[in-house]
Parts: structure tokens; C-alpha cells; sequence
């Protein structure tokens, strides 16, 4: 309740940020957004409509060199109500943007590009919730830019200072995001190199590390690796992380791995398949892995109709029966 | 600096050199080649989503669209300019057609108002028309999406809904009059941006002389 206030106080404000500031409507005030709607049909459960998500995006110039963005989220048809990033960009300088507010953070690819309408295969990745928590964003100052190198190739940066991870020690780090008022006095750093090149490729690394449990100094630092290869409608893409998470009884490693070809045949036309698992040693049911395959039809360019069969496979207990038929209408508008 | 000599002789020493020089002058070379907007889009807004269609927006909607995607795709400055440049301008230049047209409410006809000017495209004027230079404006703006060969499969095509039109149908181009093209070319259609504030009509007039060359 306490974040589905807050959520909508910061975007009211901001929307009366941007609507009150001179000269604001004539810079390219606008609303956009994405939304999904589901129909899953689990294996041995029960099959259901879900309105996955709607989010709305404003976003305009309010002056020459401020910029502001906002998004709020509506989840499960309205059942969940959160503010996904609320921010102010100055950039006046040439290769330094500066960032402050709530942002997501841009560790590696898929936290950044995790929206239904892009993501070409329904659902997470495993390891991109439980590992790395997508969709983690948090409060903070970021620095980022690109430096050219080479005719459209270029090196791009992103620097972070947030808030920071917090709970329980040894905890799940998924239930430790939403620390909007640190509740102690260690911060979070981290950041992001990649190299871009014209020729359809882009590999980054990132590295995240902060205090997580400040009362008995627990820790957790996050490494990953992303890259991904386009070339004529063909897409390769994959992406690990790997966190090391202080505990009590020793560090606890967890690990994600995936990897999504694609091709877009006609224009209308994408079949796609991804692989993922993760891992949480001493932890046997995270220990999991997907192969999602399905294809992805485009009545426009705006929208998407993904019909996708997802097995889920557990390697150190006894399978469960939970593989899905997932169609998904998704639109970015 | 003797041992260094006796270890390099003098014509592997100048094999360094070159290549030394070789591997300073690419990047700085590059470095000082001002991207084309058409390029930036085209390399780049299909990287994470289909690509959106230039007249999806009004000039300044893209204004704030491409600041919030140059953020988050952390472009240069210079490729952020460039294809700010192309997308705004395409839009200002689909709006003063619109303007334009409207204004002539009698005559509705695009060609008509092509040839009475009402839409600002350059008239025929054939000293002007060198495909020669053509060829250098289609290789910076209309490669990207044309391909080299005019053929609609260049490198952002796939991405695109309608494709790019195959210049070199001739049973396409044979329908198709110069005044027209260059409408096109300057207003933009569909997906395709408009240039008016990109190239100048003579240029417009020297792509088309180019484009015919595809189907002689």
C-alpha cells in the first residue's frame, strides 16, 4: 500500500513537474508506454487470462538540457501498482549524461530490455529474477555515456551509486529490492562497459557490490556478461551473472545463464528459442533450467502476437510437471 | 638506441612505422567522420525493438523520444545530433507538406502541387541532375534501408513494416515519375523519412537521376 502511494505521488509529481514548467508542453510532453495480456495454460494447474501489465511513460525536455522520465506499472490487471523509474537527465556535457532519481539499473541487457513488447520470448529467463532481480531499479546517481570509436561503433559507460540491496542475511535477493529509504548507512556502487559496433554486436560487463545486511556487514557482489549478435533479421544474444552473497555459514553463489536465437523470416514473422537456467548451490529446488520455443507474429509495428510452449526442468529433484503454453498479445505504443 | 637498431633493421623499422601510422590515422580518420542520421537510426533503434516508423511522432515528440533513447542507448553526442536531425527534421518537413497541402484545398493531387510548387520540391531543372553525385548522396542517406543496389534489402530493411521499396523493379520505376520520387524523397512516406531539411533540392533531383540508373 505504502509503495502503490508513493508510486503514484512521485508520478503525480512529476506530471505536475512537467505540465507546470515554462515552455514544458511545447518540448515534447508525451505519454507512451507497452502493456501484455496473457493466456497461460500450466501443465497440471490452472489456465487463466492474466493483463500482465500496463505501463504508462511520460516523459518531455523541460529545458534545453533537462530531461524527465517517469513510468508507472500496473501488474495482474491493477493487483500490483509500482513506480518503475522516476528521473531527471541533465545533458549539457558531450560524454557525460548525469542521472538522478529511480532509475533501473543497467546491469547487462536484460534488466534494461525487459519489457514483454521486445523481449521476443514470454517470461524470464531463469536466473534474470532470483539472481540478478529484474526488473532492479533503485534510488541513486548514475553517470553514463558513449565515447565514439570508429564510424558508429562506440564504448559506452554507465557509473551508479544507489541505495543498495537490503534484508535478512543469506536471504533471497529478489525480496530486497525496493530499499527507497536506505535503512542504513552503506551504499551501493557499480557500473557497466560495453563495446557497440555498426556490424550488429554489443558485449558488456558489469559488476554490482554493497552492503546487504549492514548489521553483521553482509555483503553481495554481482558480476555478469552480455553479448549479442544481429545480422539480417538473425539474432544471438545471451547473458550470465553471478552473485556471491555473504551469509552467516559461508558465501552463497548463484548463478544465471541464457541464451535466444532469433530470426524474423518475413516481416511478420519471428520464430525464436531461449535456453536458461540457474543455479543456487545447496539450494536444490533453484536449481532449474527453460527451453521456451515458439514464434512471434506482427500484425504492425507496434505490436506482437507470441504464442510459446515453455518446459521447465528441475536437475537435482524430481521433475515437476510445470511446462506452459504461454500466447501473449504484447504492444509498446 | 644501438641495440635497438641492430635488433630492427631499417626496413623493418619502416614496417613499424607504417603500421603504426596505419593503426593512428583508422581511428582517427573515423573519429572525424560526422555520422549520417539515416545510419544512426537505422544501425541502431532495431538493436532492442522493431523500428518505429518515422511518422509515428510530430517533431516534438521526437524531440523527447530520441533524448530518452540516446540515454538509454548511450549514443555519442554526434550520433545523437545526427539522428535528431533526421527524425525531427522528417517530421518538420511532413508537417510543412501537410501544411502546405492544405492550404491548396482545390488541388489535392500531390503531383499537381509538386508542379505548381506548393510543396517546395525543386523544379526540373536538368543541368543540375548529375547521377554521379547521386550515387555519393544514395551511399551516405539511402543505403541503410535500400541497400547498395536500390534493391530494398539494406541492412535495416528486415526491421522495417512495409519494407523498403526495390528501386530497381524496373516495372516499379516505370510507373513512377520523376516528380513524384522526388515528393517522396522530401515528404517521406510511411516509413520512409522525409529529407527537405537534409539534403537540398538540387540533391534530391541528382538521387533521383541515380535512381534511374538502376533501370536503365
Amino acid at each position: 500500500m505504502i509503495a502503490k502511494t508513493t508510486g503514484l505521488a512521485a508520478l503525480l509529481a512529476l506530471g505536475l513537474t512537467l505540465l507546470l514548467a515554462p515552455g514544458a508542453t511545447g518540448q515534447g510532453l508525451m505519454v507512451t508506454g507497452y502493456a501484455n495480456v496473457e493466456y497461460i495454460n500450466p501443465q497440471g494447474g490452472t489456465h487463466t487470462f492474466d493483463a500482465h501489465n500496463l505501463n504508462l511513460i511520460l516523459i518531455g525536455k523541460l529545458r534545453g538540457d533537462l530531461f524527465a522520465a517517469g513510468e508507472i506499472e500496473y501488474e495482474h490487471g491493477g493487483e500490483e501498482i509500482g513506480l518503475e523509474y522516476a528521473y531527471l537527465a541533465f545533458t549539457r556535457w558531450r560524454y557525460v549524461n548525469i542521472v538522478a532519481g529511480k532509475f533501473i539499473v543497467p546491469f547487462g541487457s536484460f534488466n534494461v530490455n525487459h519489457p514483454a513488447w521486445i523481449t521476443k520470448v514470454p517470461g524470464r529467463p531463469f536466473g534474470f529474477d532470483r539472481v540478478l532481480p529484474a526488473t532492479y531499479n533503485d534510488i541513486g546517481v548514475m553517470v553514463r555515456g558513449g565515447l565514439p570509436a570508429g564510424y558508429l561503433n562506440r564504448v559506452t559507460y554507465d557509473v551508479w551509486v544507489v541505495n543498495g540491496l537490503a534484508g535478512a542475511p543469506g536471504g533471497d535477493l529478489r525480496g530486497m529490492r525496493d530499499n527507497l529509504i536506505d535503512v542504513d548507512q552503506s551504499k551501493s556502487f557499480g557500473g557497466r562497459a560495453a563495446f557497440v559496433a555498426r556490424q550488429g554486436v554489443e558485449i558488456g560487463a558489469s559488476v554490482h557490490t554493497g552492503t546487504y545486511n549492514d548489521s553483521l556487514g553482509l555483503g553481495v557482489t554481482l558480476i555478469g556478461a552480455d553479448a549479442v549478435f544481429q545480422r539480417s533479421g538473425f539474432e544471438l544474444k545471451g547473458e550470465v551473472v553471478q552473485a556471491t552473497q555473504q551469509a552467516p555459514g559461508g558465501d552463497l553463489k548463484k548463478n544465471g545463464f541464457y541464451a535466444q536465437a532469433s530470426y524474423l523470416v518475413v516481416s511478420w514473422l519471428e520464430p525464436a528459442v531461449r535456453y536458461s537456467q540457474m543455479d543456487f548451490p545447496g539450494a536444490s529446488n533453484r536449481d532449474l533450467r527453460e527451453i521456451s520455443a515458439g514464434v512471434s507474429l506482427y500484425p504492425s509495428d507496434i505490436g506482437a502476437l507470441r504464442l510459446f510452449y515453455r518446459i521447465n526442468g528441475e536437475r537435482s529433484i524430481p521433475e515437476v510437471d510445470d511446462n506452459q503454453f504461454i500466447a501473449q498479445l504484447t504492444v509498446g505504443f | 638506441m644501438l641495440a635497438l637498431a641492430e635488433c630492427f633493421p631499417k626496413a623493418r623499422l619502416a614496417g613499424i612505422e607504417a603500421l603504426l601510422l596505419f593503426l593512428l590515422a583508422v581511428p582517427v580518420s573515423a573519429l572525424q567522420q560526422k555520422p549520417s542520421g539515416a545510419d544512426v537510426w537505422s544501425t541502431n533503434c532495431g538493436r532492442c525493438h522493431r523500428v518505429r516508423a518515422v511518422d509515428a511522432y510530430d517533431a516534438s515528440q521526437w524531440e523527447s523520444v530520441v533524448t530518452h533513447m540516446a540515454l538509454t542507448a548511450r549514443l555519442t553526442p554526434d550520433e545523437t545530433q545526427a539522428v535528431r536531425e533526421f527524425l525531427v527534421g522528417a517530421a518538420q518537413a511532413r508537417a510543412q507538406t501537410a501544411s502546405s497541402m492544405a492550404q491548396s484545398s482545390r488541388q489535392r493531387e500531390p503531383l499537381r502541387l509538386a508542379s505548381r510548387g506548393a510543396v517546395g520540391i525543386a523544379s526540373v531543372d536538368s543541368r543540375c541532375c548529375d547521377p554521379a553525385v547521386g550515387r555519393a548522396v544514395f551511399k551516405a542517406q539511402c543505403v541503410a534501408c535500400h541497400g547498395s543496389e536500390g534493391k530494398g534489402d539494406g541492412p535495416a530493411a528486415a526491421a522495417l513494416n512495409p519494407r523498403p521499396a526495390n528501386l530497381a523493379d524496373p516495372a516499379r520505376m516505370q510507373k513512377v515519375v520523376d516528380d513524384s520520387l522526388v515528393l517522396v524523397i522530401t515528404a517521406g512516406r510511411r516509413t520512409m523519412p522525409g529529407y527537405a531539411k537534409i539534403l537540398t533540392p538540387e540533391q534530391i533531383r541528382e538521387v533521383v537521376a541515380y535512381l534511374r540508373s538502376f533501370t536503365p
